[in-house]
């Protein structure tokens, strides 16, 4: 655990160089949300602004890593790959759950302070679920991308990745709804809507477990 | 303890260290019973590998001029001085042997010699 | 235990190059010293033994265990310092004994700074901002600084002035100072390793062409410089490598002495040093 613990701290104390950076863009997110006038779509944006921002944000500890060729110094203190992956995950899943929580907590305090209308916890929720979601799916499909290729090479085999796996969701979700169709597609529709709060998470955690796994494959496969 | 290396010389490194410690017993510089530094620190500081040190020393070792007691240390032997004698004396029979050679081939009388090794014990 | 690492029969293909079976021995408590020519396979052999790259054939132990059955507990035990890779430019020292005391069981922080310390290392500059003197100093000081047994370093010297590399080569023999202790290390700056390594291995287009120690490179061959007559007079068993310039030949002999007394004509014949036979290596035949 000491070993996961040293890496994330690593991580940490690189993304401080970053930190005038992140204040800014909180501010100014702030700023535009509230200069949005109340409309539904800032709250969903500021939420969704953070987790993605945080998210990405520690992404940007991969390239660090690039910059310094850390990697193969790394694998010589005593540590594992799966290690070094895993740490990675723990630090971006954490981050972008930390960004949804701070955006969460933003809204409610410019609310409280009624610069905001302030939504229900439902509202709230399902603004942090959905944001996490989406960004969830995006840093999944990022991460085992720069495992494969690296951070700066890595970006156009990361858009060509992306859009196949849109498609991929077009073609099934198109699929499925026919299916749907067939079985009673209101019934599902129900249990969405009625339980979307356990639904999501577990979908969340679908995607890093799947995500986490082909990243541990593809660098044991790695020579540095 | 001054040791002085060459490594432009043609001596092997380990030739040099050992000539100079045994130089060092000669010239009472170094009495019996006295430690040398282990191999590894003198290694260090003169710069040189430890295989080197460890010639040197084994060297020393088998002509008796220094003990090894183990995890303790490379120690001045007691009966050195003796040995050491007689050495140097073969040093000086041979060098004199080449000296008498020359000095009959150039017709140099014996007085000549003896008078010229006065001289330089006279020297110093 | 004797020793400290053993390679056994090391291949590794890539397009265009490959090591051809490399045997190495590190002994415990020596300095063993990898010489070639850039892209000769040294890099390749070092991050063989890290484990870093995989091998096509070949045995590697470290202390006896498997490199990569066993590579957790060996890297615990050992300290390196790579060419040009380190935990992170981003950081500063203070950051850097952070990160490394939750990584080594035993990292002594106190050791750490007193050194930091001693070659006045500043604690709170970013590392990108060091001279490449000053980094190669840290980078050693966070292989030495966890008490362990043995340090593996690529081209440790390479790129420092005179003065830093002097204070590295003698952070090295401080370290082995500790019998215990062992020394793995490449470079190309050959004169580093003529003073410090007891073995020295020199490897040429992926194969070890010489495995010895220095002493016996250094005070048995010999570089003979003769004219091309005198080359015709010798016999080809008597010598390693000749390599033929403008106005002289050069030969390697195994054994200047013995060449010295069946050869008395010739009489330039020089103690060689590391780099005049790799010289000869690399364009005799």
């Amino acid at each position: 655990m000491n070993i996961i613990k040293g890496l994330i701290i690593k991580d940490l104390l690189q993304l401080k160089n970053d930190k005038k950076t992140l204040l800014i863009f909180i501010v100014i997110f702030i700023f535009s949300s509230l200069s949005q006038n109340n409309s539904g779509n800032s709250l969903t944006m500021l939420s969704f602004i953070f987790t993605f921002g945080f998210g990405m944000f520690s992404i940007s500890s991969f390239n660090y890593d690039e910059a310094s060729k850390a990697d193969r110094y790394i694998l010589t203190l005593p540590v594992t790959r799966k290690d070094v992956v895993l740490a990675k995950y723990l630090f971006v899943v954490g981050s972008s759950l930390l960004g949804s929580v701070l955006g969460i907590f933003l809204v409610v305090v410019l609310a409280s302070m009624s610069l905001l209308e302030m939504p229900s916890i439902g509202e709230l929720l399902s603004l942090a679920l959905g944001g996490l979601f989406g960004v969830s799916l995006i840093l999944a499909i990022q991460i085992p991308c720069i495992f494969k290729w690296g951070a700066e090479k890595g970006r156009v085999q990361l858009f060509i990745v992306s859009a196949i796996m849109i498609l991929l969701c077009g073609i099934m979700l198109t699929a499925s709804k026919d299916m749907i169709f067939l079985n009673s597609f209101s019934n599902i529709v129900d249990i969405l809507n009625n339980f979307w709060f356990l639904i999501l998470p577990l979908c969340i955690a679908g995607i890093y477990l799947i995500s986490y796994k082909v990243s541990i494959k593809i660098y044991a496969q790695k020579e540095f | 303890m001054d040791i002085i290396i060459s490594n432009s010389s043609n001596e092997p490194i380990y030739e040099q260290i050992r000539e100079q410690i045994k130089n060092k017993i000669v010239a009472s510089e170094l009495s019996p019973g006295d430690r040398l530094p282990s191999i590894r620190t003198l290694a260090k500081d003169l710069r040189v590998s430890v295989i080197t040190t460890k010639s040197a020393y084994d060297d020393l070792e088998r002509e008796g001029f220094v003990e090894t007691i183990p995890s303790k240390g490379t120690y001045v032997a007691a009966k050195n001085r003796e040995l050491l004698r007689e050495e140097q004396l073969k040093k000086i029979e041979k060098l004199i042997e080449t000296a008498v050679s020359l000095a009959k081939v150039s017709l140099i009388e014996k007085e000549k010699l003896d008078e010229m090794i006065d001289i330089f014990y006279e020297e110093d | 235990m004797e020793n400290a690492i053993e390679v056994r029969n090391l291949k590794k293909k890539y397009d265009g190059f490959a090591l051809k079976g490399i045997n190495i021995t590190v002994p415990r408590g020596m300095i063993v010293g990898l010489i070639g020519e850039n892209g000769a396979g040294k890099t390749t052999t070092i991050k063989s033994i890290l484990n870093l790259i995989k091998v096509d054939e070949g045995t590697i132990s470290i202390f006896g265990y498997d490199h990569i059955e066993d590579e957790k507990r060996i890297k615990d035990e050992i300290g390196v310092v790579l060419d040009d890779s380190f935990l992170s430019d981003y950081l500063t020292v203070a950051h850097v004994d952070k990160v490394l005391s939750s990584l080594y069981e035993n990292w002594d922080s106190k050791l750490f700074f007193k050194y930091i310390e001693s070659f006045k290392l500043p604690k709170d500059k970013m590392i990108k901002d060091f001279s490449s003197g000053m980094k190669m100093k840290l980078k050693v000081l966070a292989a030495i600084c966890h008490h362990h047994k043995l340090l593996i370093l690529d081209e440790p010297t390479s790129g420092l002035d005179p003065v830093a590399r002097n204070e590295i080569l003698d952070m090295f023999q401080e370290f082995i100072e500790d019998e215990e202790n062992s020394i793995l290390v490449s470079s190309h700056i050959t004169t580093d390793l003529e003073h410090i390594a007891d073995y020295i291995i020199y490897i040429s287009d992926g194969e070890v062409v010489i495995s010895k120690t220095k002493d016996e490179l250094l005070d048995k061959y010999g570089i003979v410089r003769c004219t091309k007559d005198e080359y015709s007079s010798i016999s080809k068993d008597d010598y390693v490598k000749c390599k033929k310039n403008r106005y002289d030949y050069e030969l390697l002999v195994e054994d200047r002495q013995v060449f010295k007394n069946k050869y008395r004509n010739l009489d330039v014949i020089d103690k060689p040093t590391l780099e005049e036979i790799m010289l000869i290596f690399v364009k005799g035949e």
